[in-house]
């Protein structure tokens, strides 16, 4: 337990500038987002109309987006280290890869759990002002933005991580760099299926002034149902469950890994 | 806790590089010595320490550390040594606070009075960033933190080197002082042989990554002496007892690996006794033979 207690001590200590920065960048956003709510008149918890719910269903996925890319991000420790030294140093100490690879996960899951409670009280604020429930979908929406996030985050890691000494690390940032793109790449082209080609139609106005026709409107309740769905919340933090494994596996190997 | 008599054996240890072999390599580091580790640059010391600390793998060969398996007992290993590397492999923005919280959870024998003692001697500020700390400072924290778990090996790769005189005479004497209940071991690599000459009891010599002597430093240094001569007098002098000869304007000088035994055949002949350094030199020119 005392291993576990310095090596997580040694990365939150590592990371917690960087981390206060995403926390003010964070909180910046959900202010500006609950400005239109605190101002306008939706603060009606009485009277909840399908117009309210949309924004502020808007506004809670565009901070739940914004929390899943912060946790989900690289934190910059694996670069530290190769720059460091600390990385070849880590070989010398009595930590196990598996021990390492650990602490290191858990840092991550508590970035993730603490952006996670501040997407969720963002939404529950939004709840007690305007009466709309979005939680669901906040929570449901997070999990997945956080695990495609981390997913890049793994191809970075898995890259990076065969640097050795500085030296080597700016030729592998450029190699994980075009590696994650191409990860990002596939996730949007994924995302542009799930939509089942929607987005496509979205520039289309139809007769009545409307920017969505009936049908799309329909396809797009169905979808937001679908969102904040309890099916939602299972394939959203499988997701995210799949991807931590993924980012343990490569971290583990990582530690593993000897100089050649 | 294993009994061992060897805090280090290495046996036919073979590394292989694009370029460049370790080439089975064999010695032992007995328990409660210092053995000098010393090699020109690029010779295969920094080789030998990664792969006896399991940072490279290894192609061939045997690697025993406290009379345990480099590789199978390694986390057990790892809690018992410490390793000083030539440069400081902490973050710059931990202090020597930061690196006793992170080094006390890691190492069940931490001694954090010991590591303040150490801090307090060698005046260290706590609270100061590392990356402010002077190249001394830096080497004298990552002694601290070596020296702070009871480790009873300390593998040491160039940790002298770029220091001034002082601080590493200041080093120097904290590792005699480390090693006086005669259960600890020091494995120190260098090329600055004057260090080595003042604390090792041995001394292990590779070249390109060869190793060519290992043994007590007293007898090496003893058995190896400097017959000086002119060139004339080189024809006379047996091919068997040379180690290369150097010349210059005035004569020749002559590296012989036998002093005593040179010391009879050639009587006319004056016999300097040989530094850590000479031998060095020398021994790094025995292809050649003759140079200059």
């Amino acid at each position: 337990m005392m291993l576990y207690r310095s090596l997580i001590y040694r990365e939150i200590k590592l990371t917690n500038k960087r981390f206060l920065i995403m926390l003010v960048l964070f909180l910046l956003t959900a202010l500006l987002l609950v400005i239109p709510l605190l101002l306008g008149s939706m603060v009606d918890p009485a009277a909840v109309d399908e117009e309210t719910f949309d924004v502020v269903l808007l506004l809670t996925l565009i901070l739940a987006a914004t929390g899943g890319v912060l946790a989900g991000t690289n934190n910059g420790i694996l670069k530290a280290d190769i720059a460091s030294g600390w990385k070849r140093y880590t070989k010398v100490l009595p930590a196990k890869p598996l021990q390492s690879a650990t602490a290191d996960v858990l840092v991550k899951l508590l970035w993730i759990g603490m952006f996670g409670l501040l997407s969720v009280g963002f939404a529950a604020l939004c709840l007690h002002l305007t009466g709309c429930n979005t939680i669901s979908h906040t929570v449901n929406s997070y999990l997945l933005i956080t695990a495609a996030t981390l997913l890049i985050d793994v191809v970075y890691t898995a890259i990076v991580s065969l640097a050795k000494t500085g030296k080597d690390l700016t030729k592998f940032i450029l190699i994980a760099t075009g590696g994650t793109f191409a990860v990002f790449a596939i996730l949007s082209r994924a995302g542009g299926f799930a939509f089942g080609g929607w987005m496509d139609n979205m520039p289309q106005t139809v007769d009545n002034g409307e920017m969505l026709t009936p049908e799309q409107q329909e396809q797009l309740m169905q979808m937001m149902n679908f969102l904040g769905s309890g099916t939602m919340t299972l394939i959203a933090a499988g997701s995210l469950a799949v991807v931590c494994a993924a980012f343990f596996l490569v971290l583990w190997k990582a530690y593993e890994r000897r100089e050649a | 806790m294993t009994d061992y008599e060897n805090a280090i054996e290495i046996k036919g240890l073979t590394k292989r590089y694009d370029g460049f072999t370790l080439d089975n390599i064999s010695f032992d580091v007995p328990k409660g010595c210092i053995m000098g580790f010393i090699g020109q640059n690029g010779a295969g010391k920094t080789t030998t320490i990664r792969s006896l600390l399991h940072i490279t793998d290894i192609d061939g060969g045997e690697i025993r550390l406290l009379g345990l398996d480099h590789v199978k007992d390694e986390t057990e290993i790892k809690k018992r040594i410490a390793v000083v590397f030539d440069e400081l492999p902490f973050h710059d923005v931990f202090n020597a606070k930061d690196m006793a919280r992170i080094f006390e959870g890691m190492y069940p024998a931490w001694d954090n009075a010991a590591y303040m003692q150490y801090i307090e001697r060698f005046q260290l500020p706590l609270k100061k960033k590392i990356g402010q700390f002077s190249k001394g400072m830096k080497m004298k924290l990552q002694i601290a933190c070596a020296l702070s778990h009871n480790a009873e090996l300390l593998v040491m790769d160039e940790a002298t080197t770029g220091l001034d005189p002082v601080v590493r005479d200041e080093i120097l004497h904290i590792f005699m002082e480390y090693l006086q209940n005669g259960e600890r071991s020091i494995l120190m690599s260098s090329h600055i042989t004057s260090d080595l000459e003042k604390i090792a009891d041995m001394v292990t010599f590779i070249d390109k990554g060869k190793l060519l002597l290992t043994g007590y430093k007293d007898e090496i240094i003893e058995r190896h002496g400097i017959l000086k001569c002119g060139k004339e007098k080189l024809t006379e002098i047996d091919a068997e007892d040379i180690v290369s000869i150097r010349t210059n304007n005035f004569g020749a000088e002559v590296m012989v690996h036998d002093r005593e035994n040179a010391g009879y055949k050639y009587r006319d002949c004056v016999i300097d006794p040989a530094s850590l350094d000479d031998i060095m030199l020398y021994y790094v020119h025995r292809a050649q033979k003759e140079w200059s």
